[in-house]
């Protein structure tokens, strides 16, 4: 078994960033991501709104995937550290573990998005990353969701890309509308129509498999405001 | 010319073709909708049932025929079964003064056990106080009901059953010694017609004469990201508010999630699964006053729609070789298997032939969250995108995803057969996209239903 210092779990703008600190003090220290190198910020740039925003983080991201090796696997067990990979399983002896691994948005039915299940309601995690990757989610859009700059950058994103947008404030009960797909929504009293519903209520820490490790970037923040991501990372970073 | 041809692939028709594979016959099924399991049984509770009343109804007999077959189906077709128990629990003086009866009267039929309310706190830490008492029946169950139906699919498929997707039957006519079946996919001709088509079985009854009404009897829960909430189904005594369902209960999912319901709402429309608030905050009226506490974190509602025609199932023979198989609401899931064995029997005193084949071909399904480290380093070995996870909340590969999106683009039935993207939406784009390259479309459940343009 392989020993190290460190083990990195998440290659986006809070694993990447940490990983570079530690190999510079000289740490022996491994990043593993189960999609691939620059995370969120890496899939997110492919958008242009999202890219101008963000530029900074952008920048930085791809300046650190050049530098630091990223190894793709995920990583089913913490201690000691299990890495599944195309190659088979890994297995690595860490002295400490970062978990880096992001947050993920709250479920539709947590925000109280009630009627039939139909196609067309996303969160705007995977409205995002759907988009991002040129697939067409719909033409007319409905964002639901609390206010949040990410929410604005999402709909001149989504009106840049030709969809016609509409937004609502998150109060009170969604109500879905559509026998096969999303055909409108109800949200107090108002009717709106579209074949699409984005909501969004904020963000949770993502780490499913409860690995044990300390907690740095998004998975401690759960947002899309990458300054703040960035300053908790630095107050993880001052005290090593 | 099909020997046998079934109009539905729901958990019914899936598994009377699993029975009818084992023989060397001809058989077709015909689904509307993109893939198996879709409709009443992906809306069900996955509750194994320990018992049905009446006993002595059809259901009733079913029932416990399907609840004793249920290990060997499970061992032989692959999908995760496991008894978990049906607690029922006593909160009132009268219903506590009951169990001693009804623990004899039950003791009849099935195996049951007379619980404390210390025995019962200790099983579930999280049931009330007030709790004084119960039964406790070991033979209910859980499991995942359309990956117990995509098992059956597959063992039918691979011993030669021949499945028709989106392909509606439109019109049967009757022949003097066939059936002709005039479907959106062209014409078929069978000696033998079984109509399993759930919520539209009366449609299909109709086409040759026979009247049946089915009526729509929404059922809707709430599933809760918490495993390990409750530990069994749990329902509260007495147990019939309404002569037509259990009353649902504090269930579990086969991974352990609390799910609590479902009810009974009658509605208009057989494709209404709308799930409205008035509905959510009854469930947890009703299934909260019998814990301390809430389940944590909401993560879905869903709502399934019952095919009722009467009180009990009906299962007959209204023509020469044309068998209903109809009104199969609760419990349908758990006489399934016993469903199936009877139409076999229905079909051979009908005069259908059965030799039994020399061999029948057992599928194997693989899922990386059930193997040791050993086999699944084995498993990459052989092919790489085992060792590529997509969901990590139940630990699926891009292997096991694709093997799923071959047969059907359906985002719902990967879903629901792999498990990938259950318990957060972290991995739905990732899926998507995946599906849309390997297929070059993918659909939520049906035709009109893309989730990429």
């Amino acid at each position: 078994m392989v020993a190290v210092d460190y083990v990195v779990i998440g290659a986006g703008y809070a694993g990447l960033k940490c990983a570079e600190i530690l190999m510079d003090k000289g740490f022996k220290t491994m990043v593993f991501d189960m999609r691939e190198s620059g995370g969120e910020i890496g899939v997110f740039s492919k958008l242009s709104d999202f890219s101008s925003k963000y530029e900074k983080y952008i920048e930085e991201v791809e300046e650190l995937k050049k530098d630091i090796p990223v190894d793709i696997g995920t990583v089913i067990k913490s201690k000691p550290v299990i890495v599944n990979s195309g190659n088979g399983l890994k297995r690595f002896e860490a002295k400490k573990v970062l978990l880096c691994t992001g947050a993920t948005d709250v479920a539709p039915a947590k925000l109280n998005v009630l009627g039939k299940r139909v196609a067309g309601i996303y969160t705007l995690e995977t409205a995002l990353r759907l988009i991002s990757e040129n697939s067409k989610i719909g033409s007319k859009v409905l964002i639901a969701a609390k206010e949040d700059r990410i929410v604005e950058l999402a709909e001149s994103q989504f009106y840049r890309l030709g969809y016609e947008v509409e937004l609502s404030e998150l109060r009170g009960d969604i109500s879905v509308i559509g026998k096969e797909r999303v055909e409108g929504v109800e949200i107090g009293g108002e009717t709106y129509t579209c074949d699409a519903l984005v909501v969004y209520g904020g963000r949770n820490p993502f780490n499913p498999l409860k690995l044990r490790g300390t907690p740095v970037g998004n998975i401690v923040t759960c947002t899309y405001d990458y300054s703040k991501v960035e300053e908790n990372v630095k107050n993880f970073l001052s005290k090593i | 010319m099909y020997d046998v041809a079934i109009v539905g692939a729901g958990v019914t028709g899936c598994f009377i073709a699993k029975e009818l594979s084992k023989y060397d016959l001809r058989v077709i099924v015909f689904e509307k909708k993109m893939a198996m399991g879709l409709d009443q049984t992906k809306g069900c509770s996955g509750i194994i049932h320990a018992f049905q009343l009446p006993f002595r109804s059809l259901k009733g007999k079913l029932c416990l025929e399907g609840n004793a077959m249920m290990d060997e189906e499970s061992r032989e077709l692959g999908f995760a079964f496991k008894r978990v128990g049906l607690l029922l629990i006593a909160t009132n003086p009268i219903t506590k003064l009951a169990l001693p009866f009804l623990k004899w009267w039950f003791s009849k039929y099935v195996a049951v056990k007379e619980v404390t309310k210390e025995e019962i706190l200790r099983m579930e830490p999280n049931i009330t106080e007030k709790v004084r008492g119960g039964l406790f029946f070991p033979s209910g169950g859980v499991v995942n009901p359309v990956e117990m139906t995509y098992t059956a699919y597959r063992f039918a498929k691979e011993n030669g059953v021949e499945f028709r997707f989106n392909c509606k039957v439109k019109d049967i006519k009757r022949r003097p010694n066939s059936f002709i079946l005039k479907t959106v996919c062209g014409e078929y001709e069978s000696k033998y017609v079984i109509n399993c088509a759930g919520l539209y079985a009366d449609e299909i009854a109709r086409m040759i004469g026979y009247d049946l009404t089915i009526t729509p009897g929404k059922g809707s829960h709430i599933v809760f990201n918490e495993r390990g909430f409750s530990n069994h189904i749990i329902a509260a005594l007495p147990l019939k508010p309404d002569r037509r369902t259990k009353g649902g209960g504090a269930l579990i999912s086969i991974d352990g999630k609390a799910i609590w319901g479902p009810n009974l709402v009658d509605v208009e429309n057989k494709e209404d699964t709308s799930v409205k608030r008035e509905e959510i905050e009854g469930l947890k009226e009703k299934f909260g006053k019998l814990f301390k506490r809430l389940p944590k974190d909401v993560i879905a509602y869903y709502a399934g729609v019952r095919s009722i025609a009467g009180r009990d199932f009906v299962i007959n023979q209204p023509v020469r070789n044309f068998i209903n198989v109809a009104g199969i609401q609760s419990p349908g899931l758990t006489a399934a298997p016993a469903i199936a064995k009877r139409v076999v029997r229905m079909l051979a005193a009908s005069g259908l032939e059965l030799r039994r084949k020399e061999k029948i071909v057992k599928p194997k399904f693989t899922r990386i969250r059930e193997l040791s480290e050993e086999d699944i380093e084995k498993l990459v070995d052989q092919n790489p995108d085992y060792g590529k996870i997509v969901c990590l909340c139940n630990l699926v590969s891009r292997a096991e995803i694709l093997e799923v999106a071959r047969d059907f683009p359906s985002f719902d039935a990967v879903k629901h057969i792999t498990r990938a993207g259950m318990d957060c939406n972290k991995c739905h784009a990732d899926i998507i996209v995946l599906m849309q390259r390997e297929r070059n479309k993918v659909v939520k459940d049906s035709a009109g239903s893309e989730l990429i343009w």
